[in-house]
């Protein structure tokens, strides 16, 4: 694929992500607008308050103005990246945002790498082992990984790790790159290991279907060495269903991660996101849409890319996001 | 398979809180006993270098006007009142000396000389003035506190005058409460908008300086070598905020948080955290049934007295995870009389109020003089996290042909619910009480012109028992309003818009310290101060 053929697709992306944020704010504000509940009866939580406060909050939050209006005094603001302010908690949306994402992301990448080395790593040496008593013990444990929701995983490595044998820290995320890495090695394996498993059972179809293949047989009988051929051809070819998996993994460890961020009390996007949802915190929910979908949209992208490096003969010229 | 794992964990981190001793310890050590020390000293001396608090929730400001849920338990230790309330419900001097009831409607209060801000400044009566004013803007979520005062008036640099547009004897404790915590007016003329926010915080007068808040995890605060009361005994104060009790209960195992003031479900919090951990005790809050007593078939008193009847408080207590302290009998809990008499006097008041102990047969009768002797169907709305205490009341109520479906709403559908016209059934706790006992008049308010609006979710407002609750406000003689209050009981016992469910407690986890004076208005005060080594 020449370089002018990679701008070309990049910028058809950026395009359809142009489109697609337009289409998915219109949507998820109306999904909110039509669900029970405002985010007066949120702020107000059943609590004691004024009629002049009731009056003031819906004037605030433009409640009593038609739907049309409403969007459009949201999307006005949002076109000039003004996110406006939380309606739960009064701080601005991007502040809120802000802090959490770091974090968030660190957990992301960290729980992905964790999930490339448990998966791919095992996967392989599965394969090589087929039938052995190594592989079988390996697709064992990935049964038992598999079924075992990142929830309960996360308590279990809690209760073990944390309280039982204190390792590592039972809650928080830490500062710097160490204290950080320190803090979140729980959570990103809580997340990793299920994912991992699956990713560990595909590594070693994949691998065992590419070992099969005539050009391997070809490429041995020609009497290069075995770690060329493995390397060389058989782990880059395997490598492609792994790659196209890593978009939708990262987003989904970024944006996924509710339930481990709860136990670890990490105080992530994933909390956030549920949070706002439960508050009819429309400002929150519409900017963590959105930034999700750019996030998924560019992590897909970069998978693409990524398989363009690994493989230069795949094109994408005929497809669009 | 992951079934079998997570009740394989459950029992694990249920190990060492197996036996039988019950978590909840009422009425037993020292966090029923009240302060002796001065003023603004603490209770033990013992130096701490770094304590780490755990908070169920998050702190997202520190305004006093906005800030909500967790953040209020930990803004006093920074923020404080200009008066205390003991655990019998008497005000005693803190930021004030003195105070005065001029008249029925002009209260003076005179400050405490010397006290300074964290920038070493000294608060005078300018800065009770702002804050007050601050909190009783239209925009203020505390507005409705203040909504019987007029004016604010510094009279001199010690002395503050507040005058009310009536008499209302609920006021004398407002001074004392959260929602009246003063800071300092200088700097948060300079803040403007971001008053209180994370980047800004404010400047205020407690033992403790706010360093920084972070929405997502917590808060850092350090002690104010010049606080008023002598250098705090703790140096440095971390907040940390968990998702839920579970993970702060691990963590509390774990050694990473000394103490927490806010435990929700006290058996669970107690098992994860390795036995032994908790005190509940018992606050002036009750948990409340409230019935929709404008709809069919709850119109029908009978159906209302059936269902007060068949409602065992014992069930209800065991089903609510240690949150229940004990029994409740009315609406207004004794505790909220305790200022207007003796105990001799309370029992004289209440002796003619009907109650409704569990009878099965009693519940029957009434059920069978009602408009639906056969029985009914209905809904009782509630949240996700009543929802294990709906099921029991449902099963109660089924026994005498009360047939429940428990709804469970998200959230913010449940404030839109109970915000709707036709009021659902269903139960609420009522949470942070003042001394008074106008406060549960919450409960039956109405407007002007006499309809139920605000938290009168039973939608329950006789005129008689309108003009009592006023009458509760505008009477200052103790022994008057006692009985009074006892004649609002009167009514709620005949026509029962409310049943009351169970007394609430408040509960703090801890392996390492207790809490002196951990009643119901511990979170108004710096309570670090209240500390003791266990």
């Amino acid at each position: 694929m020449t370089g002018r053929a990679i701008l070309l697709m990049i910028g058809k992306r950026l395009v359809a992500l142009v489109v697609l944020v337009a289409i998915l704010s219109f949507l998820v504000f109306s999904l909110v607008h039509i669900a029970p509940g405002t985010a007066v009866d949120a702020y107000l939580g059943g609590k004691p308050a004024t009629p002049e406060l009731v009056q003031l909050l819906t004037e605030r939050y433009h409640l009593d103005e038609p739907f049309f209006t409403q969007y459009w005094l949201w999307l006005k603001d949002a076109l000039v990246f003004d996110f406006g302010e939380s309606t739960l908690t009064t701080l601005p949306v991007t502040d809120e945002i802000g802090i959490r994402l770091g974090p968030s992301a660190f957990l992301a990448v960290y729980a992905y790498v964790l999930t490339v080395l448990l998966g791919v790593v095992p996967g392989i040496i599965a394969a090589l082992r087929q039938r052995k008593l190594l592989d079988r013990g390996l697709v064992a444990g990935a049964v038992v990984a598999l079924s075992t929701p990142p929830f309960v995983m996360g308590i279990l490595l809690l209760y073990l790790f944390a309280v039982l044998v204190p390792i590592f820290p039972a809650a928080g995320r830490g500062e710097g790159f160490f204290d950080q890495l320190w803090h979140l090695t729980l959570p990103a394996l809580a997340l990793a290991l299920c994912v991992a498993a699956f990713l560990l059972r595909h590594t070693r179809a994949s691998m065992i279907n590419v070992l099969d293949q005539d050009y391997i047989m070809f490429a041995r009988a020609r009497g290069l060495s075995w770690g060329h051929v493995l390397f060389r051809y058989a782990f880059r070819n395997a490598l492609i269903p792994v790659v196209t998996v890593s978009g939708a993994l990262l987003a989904f460890f970024f944006a996924g991660a509710v339930f481990v961020e709860a136990t670890f009390s990490l105080g992530g996007i994933g909390e956030l996101l549920v949070q706002s949802a439960q508050s009819s915190d429309m400002p929150m929910i519409q900017a963590l849409a959105i930034l999700i979908a750019v996030l998924i949209v560019l992590a897909n992208l970069l998978a693409d890319l990524a398989y363009v490096a690994i493989d230069p003969r795949i094109r994408f010229e005929g497809r669009s996001a | 398979m992951s079934c079998v794992l997570g009740v394989a964990l459950l029992a694990a981190c249920a190990g060492g809180g197996g036996d039988d001793q019950d978590p909840a310890s009422d009425g037993a050590g020292p966090a029923s006993t009240a302060r002796t020390v001065d003023p603004g000293a603490p209770v033990s001396d013992q130096p701490i270098p770094h304590l780490n608090v755990g908070l169920a929730g998050k702190v997202t400001l520190v305004d006093p006007a906005e800030n909500m849920e967790s953040g209020l338990f930990v803004n006093q230790l920074g923020l404080e009142p200009l008066l205390r309330i003991d655990p019998e419900g008497r005000l005693q001097p803190w930021l004030a000396t003195g105070w005065e009831q001029v008249s029925d409607t002009v209260y003076e209060y005179t400050l405490r000389e010397g006290v300074t801000f964290w920038d070493g400044t000294e608060l005078t009566a300018e800065d009770v003035k702002y804050s007050w004013d601050h909190l009783r803007a239209p925009e203020s979520r505390r507005a409705n506190y203040f909504a019987t005062v007029d004016t604010i008036e510094v009279v001199d640099p010690y002395t503050v005058r507040v005058t009310l547009t009536q008499p209302d004897a609920s006021w004398q404790y407002t001074p004392a409460m959260w929602y009246s915590v003063i800071f300092q007016k200088k700097f948060a003329e300079q803040a403007g908008d971001a008053f209180g926010q994370p980047g800004t915080l404010l400047v205020a007068t407690g033992p403790w300086k706010f360093d920084s808040v972070n929405p997502a995890t917590g808060m850092e605060l350090s002690a104010h070598e010049g606080y008023w009361g002598g250098k705090p005994p703790v140096d440095r104060i971390s907040i940390k905020a968990f998702a839920d009790d579970n993970s702060m209960a691990l963590a509390l195992r774990a050694g990473e948080i000394d103490i927490t003031p806010t435990v929700a479900g006290p058996t669970g919090f107690d098992a994860a955290a390795g036995g032994n951990t908790v005190t509940t005790v018992e606050t002036c809050a009750n948990t409340l049934l409230s019935i929709p007593t404008q709809s069919e078939p709850w119109n029908d008193v009978h159906v209302r007295r059936a269902v007060a009847y068949a409602i065992n408080q014992d069930d209800i207590i065991a089903a609510a995870q240690g949150a229940a302290a004990g029994p409740a009998e009315h609406l207004i809990s004794r505790r909220l009389l305790q200022p207007l008499g003796s105990d001799e006097e309370i029992d004289a008041a209440l002796d003619g109020v009907q109650t409704y102990p569990f009878d099965l047969e009693a519940a029957e009768a009434e059920l069978a003089q009602s408009s639906v002797p056969d029985g009914f169907g209905y809904d009782l709305t509630v949240t996700a996290a009543s929802a294990a205490m709906a099921e029991v009341i449902a099963a109660q109520l089924g026994e005498i042909g009360i047939d429940i479906t428990v709804a469970v709403l998200p959230d913010t559908a449940y404030y839109a619910a109970l915000g709707e016209d036709e009021k659902p059934f269903t139960f609420f706790q009522t949470g942070p009480c003042s001394p008074d006992p106008s406060w549960a008049s919450l409960f039956m308010d109405t407007d002007e012109a006499g309809q139920p609006v605000g938290l009168n979710f039973a939608e329950y407002a006789p005129p008689e028992v309108t003009q009592l609750l006023a009458d509760g406000l505008l009477e200052q003689d103790p022994k008057e309003r006692l009985g009074i209050y006892a004649e609002v009981l009167t009514h709620l016992g005949e026509d029962v818009p409310y049943v009351p469910l169970y007394a609430e407690g408040n509960t703090y986890g801890s392996t390492d310290y207790d809490l002196v004076e951990f009643s119901s208005f511990w979170s108004n005060l710096p309570w670090v101060l209240n500390l003791v080594p266990e």
